[in-house]
């Protein structure tokens, strides 16, 4: 029976945008300031004041819209949502509610279950600009810093499919919004906040089941926790023949399960009134239009280039989720230039095994190292310049002070002898040294072969490459140079 | 609208009314509810935007000066040591906000 | 009242800055007899909650030390002034007639002080009015003076109140409160230098907690007495006119302190007719500009859509001198208009020199039913008076005001609510601790707000949970819109009655339900002439156009309505009437020139 139902999920997201002051009016934004220290006589809803929109605010939205795909409206509006709550300074709340800043779109999401590279687009229904609320403390205490701060909301449509895909969702918009510059997008400093529809519906019928809204989920692993636990409530409920009623829920960490805050409110409870302290917010069809143009890479287009690259999935996804390790990256393999492809799975490696195991990635912005240094040394390693302990060695001295691989390793000694000419002297005069030894080898005893190159790696202090030296012996063995009548 | 539902109302926006309030205002209401009822039901869809429509306005994200806490705080009734406002408690069921987060900072 | 002082406030506005600018009168010897007769009035008059002398002798020396620099001067240079207190003041407590803000002081300007003061006007003091500016008449302003300054300083203040209380006025005399002004304005100082927030929380019941008052002399009883209020207590200017009569609102204090010459002119605010209608009661010319024309930034809201700002003053020039320095776009309100500000004064100019020759006035017969006959009469005679200045009367047909009036009354109850949602005794002005914070709310807005808030918060309210109904508001404003704007697509102004009444007696207080119910209407019907405008968002104006015969002789006032933006032709046809009118110098000397 409940084998039949399938969940139907759908995000509503709220991110906090990336701007020097508040969405309607020019009171600073300081993150981590002493309590009711950032606020100006709007914040604090003083009589007479009225709201004037953060043009920066419009211009991040419109820019996150026009990354997911979403129709920008060349017009939209602000419209006053109400309830009386001592973090809302005015009663209400500005909103767009009837009149969104954009509409549609889509995100691109992994989609492990259908192949490594594999992604599929959620819907979306819209987008638009609304102002936070002031931050409570435990204890009913409230700090007003954070009331008005520029948010972005994103509604997918309900057509999440599993407790996992919901955290993924929201995992790939958060490396959206990283990318694109326009939101810090962290969990616990709020910046980031999710809140999640959950219905069942019946395979393969169209008849939407009753929705339940878990809210304010703060981390990744809340979020899949807490639609597992409704998804579990609700079969259990339709299990015992009670009907879902529509419900406002909390998740409760400590007990890994979700509890019932309230009814669910219908949006007449809100006394929607358009905003009549704001002109209707207009963005140029033009406008929209550079904002899609000066787009950087997406993350999933990254991904398929790394795909492309012959990085593993799993390197790929390293790269990607830890946003500054793929930044540095990318930086490195450009510094390459036409041999970074070739070089791109050695240089993933060597960034995401022995550079962040001596700098943490947290670390690598502010490094010495640069990302020139440690492609130049991955292309000398490749290139036989240096040797693999070698390289751990110049990068150990790279990430302490800093300058260039070849600059390191001819100081210390570190670069491989490279002239076969060189090579051969030394190979000449291990021979002629060791004349009995080359005589029984070449009576067949072929175990002296690990002792001879031994000695011509001793002669050359070990800057060589063993497997040109090998060359270089088997060629001398065979031929002894013209004149040499010793050998 | 009798007294009873006055009050309802009044409470639905927190104010609180006497009884003497309560029936003073639905007595006072009927012609105006009565009038408002007799409003034709007509669509006026076409008709022009009572408001003007004033040009785009944008500002500039430009941080203008912040108010000292001490000043903020001044016209506040309750206030913490570290600034911040204290409230008569306000129980979870209260919560509506799509967007809050109630716990330590 | 000294000659001195006589001359000075005969003066109109602009007849006094000229004064100013050429230094026949200095800017201290102008506030100085302002404020003399600010105090001399103060009894009789009630114009004033809060008076600001020494920001007044302030604003005027500096004035004065410009004019010595030989720096150029504003166009309202000198001008004494008062502001309705919805507008907002820094450092001067600004409570727009309400318990709700009794206290609290502003710690930034509005637009309306900002561009008053740099066009060198000088500040009196801040102007009674109907709690957040609902009210008809002028009676509903709980804003008491005085008493919500009593408190541990407050023995001082109280002997000084019984001192100078001898008259047995119940409110303020000015001495008294200068105290408490004197605070404010090192609080403003203090706020101009960054150094302070001057916010004060009042104490719980403050401003009801003085009991009883004594009687108003003039037996002026507010309609809606608070509850344990056993004798009567004052509730609103008097009507320099009449004291029989109300000052009409909900700019009374505006409308009593200009008429009364306690202010050369008043800036008012305006949402179903809060300028026009006292000014037609008072016998002053009051503008209500177009909607964006001037910045509401600092406005205490009540109906944002509606709510407009404007002058109110004895004579059109002075209005167009106002305007002229209020009009204009400000970046602190996002719906102010771009449009250039003209200089209204120059236009108005022109109509009283050149006449209405061209201008063609549009009035709709229809209208006039019901109107009490001396108001007809006097709207009769000033179309003729139009028709002899040049002008053509065509006739017209204008929205329904049934319809017009019920829109109003829903849609700026429904704006109402959610302006006046932010008063929850969290942040700031009264609290009245409860357990929790909804009850702490509803406790402080139950306290609060006055009945007839509460009326208009039940009514929106209501109207939250009918949107069908509020749709049908909705659309019957822009029916009404699209009346006037079809209406004056074939003229260039309309005309009519400011009232259909001239003059309503002071009340008594109702008590029954069935009489509640009637006042409701008839308070209603007030607006049926200016309303419209309102909801269309249009500028418009009255002026003075006859008395009755009386006694009392009570103004009568005409309303004229513009197109969009068209101030200037209002304000040029109101000065071309105005001219020719034979009983303009009556008017202008005013109530006491009998």
């Amino acid at each position: 029976m409940t084998s039949e139902l399938v969940p139907v999920i759908g995000l509503e997201v709220h991110c906090r945008l990336k701007t020097a002051s508040k969405l309607f009016s020019a009171c600073p934004l300081r993150p981590g300031a002493a309590a009711n220290s950032a606020t100006d006589p709007y914040t604090w809803a003083l009589p007479g004041t009225l709201p004037t929109v953060n043009a920066a605010a419009v211009a991040l939205a419109v820019r996150l819209a026009a990354a997911l795909g979403c129709e920008v409206a060349e017009e939209s509006g602000w419209d006053r949502k109400h309830y009386f709550y001592p973090d809302l300074p005015k009663g209400y709340q500005i909103s767009q509610h009837a009149r969104p800043l954009a509409r549609g779109g889509g995100l691109e999401v992994p989609d492990p279950e259908a192949g490594p590279w594999a992604t599929r687009v959620i819907a979306l229904q819209r987008l638009h600009l609304e102002e936070d609320a002031a931050k409570v403390h435990a204890g009913a205490l409230l700090d007003y810093n954070r009331a008005g701060a520029p948010l972005v909301e994103i509604v997918t449509a309900p057509v999440i499919r599993s407790a996992a895909e919901a955290a993924r969702v929201l995992r790939s918009l958060r490396l959206l919004l990283l990318r694109l510059g326009v939101s810090d997008a962290t969990m616990e400093d709020g910046s980031l906040r999710c809140d999640v529809n959950v219905s069942l519906q019946r395979r393969g019928s169209s008849a939407p089941g009753v929705r339940c809204e878990i809210k304010n989920l703060n981390s990744f692993n809340f979020i899949e926790r807490a639609v597992t636990a409704e998804v579990e409530r609700q079969e259990a409920l339709l299990a015992a023949g009670v009907p879902v009623t529509p419900v406002t829920l909390r998740y409760d960490p400590a007990r890994a399960a979700v509890q019932v805050m309230r009814v669910k409110e219908t949006e007449l409870e809100y006394r929607w009134l358009p905003e009549p302290d704001l002109p209707p917010l207009r963005v140029d069809p033009a406008a929209a239009a550079a904002a899609r143009a000066s787009l950087p890479e997406l993350p999933e287009r990254t991904r398929m280039r790394y795909c492309v690259l012959g990085l593993a999935p799993i390197e790929a996804a390293q790269l990607i989720d830890e946003p500054v390790l793929g930044d540095w990256y990318d930086a490195a393999l450009t510094s390459l230039g036409p041999r970074g492809p070739a070089l791109a799975r050695r240089l993933c490696k060597w960034l995401t095994v022995e550079l962040i195991g001596r700098v943490p990635p947290a670390q690598l912005a502010s490094a010495k190292v640069v990302p020139a240094a440690l492609a130049e040394l991955v292309r000398m390693l490749e290139c036989g310049e240096v040797s693999a302990p070698a390289a751990k060695q110049i990068l150990d001295l790279l990430v302490e002070e800093g300058g260039v691989p070849g600059g390191i390793a001819a100081r210390e000694g570190l670069l491989l002898e490279n002239d076969d000419a060189a090579l051969t002297a030394a190979i000449v005069e291990v021979l002629r040294g060791y004349p009995q030894q080359v005589a029984q080898y070449r009576a067949g005893k072929a175990t002296l072969w690990g002792y001879l190159i031994g000695r011509v790696m001793q002669v050359l202090r070990g800057r060589a490459d063993p497997q040109r030296v090998h060359k270089l012996l088997v060629v001398a063995l065979q031929s002894p140079p013209p004149g040499d009548e010793t050998i | 609208m009798d007294p009873e539902a006055a009050v309802a109302l009044a409470r639905a926006v927190l104010v609180d009314l006497t009884a003497d309030e309560a029936r003073a205002i639905s007595a006072a209401l009927q012609p105006v509810l009565a009038r408002l009822r007799a409003l034709p039901d007509t669509c006026a869809e076409g008709a022009p935007d009572a408001r003007l429509r004033a040009e785009q306005v944008l500002r500039a994200d430009v941080p203008g000066p912040a108010l000292p806490q001490s000043q903020a705080l001044a016209g506040v009734p309750s206030t913490t040591p570290d600034g911040l406002v204290r409230v008569a408690s306000f129980a979870a069921p209260d919560v509506s906000s799509p967007s809050r987060e109630v716990g330590s900072s | 009242m000294t000659a001195d002082r006589a001359q000075i406030v005969a003066l109109s506005a602009g007849e006094l800055a000229d004064a100013v600018r050429t230094g026949t009168i200095a800017a201290v010897e102008a506030a100085r007899a302002y404020l003399a007769q600010v105090e001399d009035t103060a009894a009789r008059l009630g114009a004033y909650v809060r008076t600001t002398p020494a920001l007044a002798l302030a604003e005027a020396a500096a004035v004065d030390a410009a004019r010595a620099r030989g720096e150029p001067l504003g166009p309202l240079a000198g001008v004494p002034y008062g502001l309705k207190d919805s507008l907002v003041t820094a450092g001067v407590a600004t409570a727009a007639g309400s318990r709700m803000l009794a206290g609290w002081v502003p710690p930034y300007d509005g637009a309306h002080v900002r561009r008053m003061r740099a066009a060198g006007a000088v500040l009196l003091g801040k102007l009674a009015l109907d709690e957040f500016g609902m009210g008809a008449h002028g009676d509903l302003c709980a804003d008491v003076p005085e008493d919500r300054f009593l408190d541990g300083a407050g023995g001082e203040r109280a002997s000084e109140h019984a001192r100078m209380d001898m008259s047995g006025r119940t409110f303020a005399p000015v001495r008294a409160r200068s105290g408490a002004e004197g605070g404010a304005d090192a609080a403003a100082r203090a706020a101009a230098r960054g150094g302070g927030w001057p916010s004060g929380h009042p104490r719980e019941g403050s401003g009801r907690g003085e009991g009883p008052r004594g009687a108003w002399s003039s037996g002026h009883v507010p309609s809606d007495s608070p509850s344990g209020a056993a004798g009567r207590r004052w509730s609103g200017p008097s009507n320099p006119w009449s004291s029989g009569h109300v000052p009409g609102g909900s700019s009374s204090g505006a409308a009593a302190a200009v008429a009364g010459r306690a202010a050369a002119v008043a800036v008012g605010s305006d949402t179903g007719g809060s300028i026009r209608v006292p000014a037609a009661r008072c016998g002053l010319v009051g503008v209500r500009p177009t909607w964006g024309r001037v910045s509401r930034a600092g406005l205490v809201a009540f109906a944002s859509s509606l709510d407009t700002v404007g002058p109110l003053a004895r004579t059109v020039d002075d209005a167009a001198r106002v305007l002229t320095c209020l009009a204009g776009q400000d970046d602190a309100d996002s719906t102010s208009l771009r449009a250039p500000v003209p200089d209204y004064a120059a236009m108005a100019a022109r109509g009283r020199g050149d006449g209405l020759r061209g201008v063609t006035i549009g009035v709709d017969p229809a209208g006039l039913a019901g109107v009490e006959p001396a108001v007809a009469e006097a709207f009769a005679a000033a179309l003729a008076t139009l028709v002899g200045v040049g002008a053509a009367i065509v006739e017209v047909a204008l929205p329904d005001p049934g319809q017009a009036l019920a829109a109003y009354a829903a849609l700026s109850a429904v704006e109402a609510v959610s302006n006046l949602a932010r008063y929850d005794g969290v942040r700031y002005g009264l609290c009245v601790p409860k357990d929790s914070f909804a009850a702490t709310a509803a406790a402080t807005r139950g306290a609060g707000f006055g009945r007839e808030v509460k009326r208009r918060l039940v009514l929106g309210a209501w109207l939250q949970a009918e949107p069908e109904l509020l749709a049908r508001a909705r659309a019957a404003r822009a029916t009404a819109t699209a009346g006037l704007q079809a209406a004056l697509a074939g003229c260039d102004a309309l005309a009519s009655p400011t009232c259909a009444e001239a003059g309503v007696r002071v009340r008594e207080a109702v008590l029954e339900d069935s009489l509640r119910a009637g006042r409701a209407l008839v308070d209603l019907d007030v607006d049926r002439f200016t309303v419209a405008a309102s909801l269309a968002g249009l500028p418009a104006l009255s002026l003075p156009c006859g008395l009755t015969a009386g006694p009392p002789a009570l103004p009568i006032g005409l309303h004229l309505v513009g197109r969009r933006l068209e101030e200037g032709r209002l304000l040029a046809i109101a000065a071309a009437f105005e001219a020719a009118t034979p009983w303009r110098a009556r008017l202008f000397a005013g109530p006491e020139g009998a």
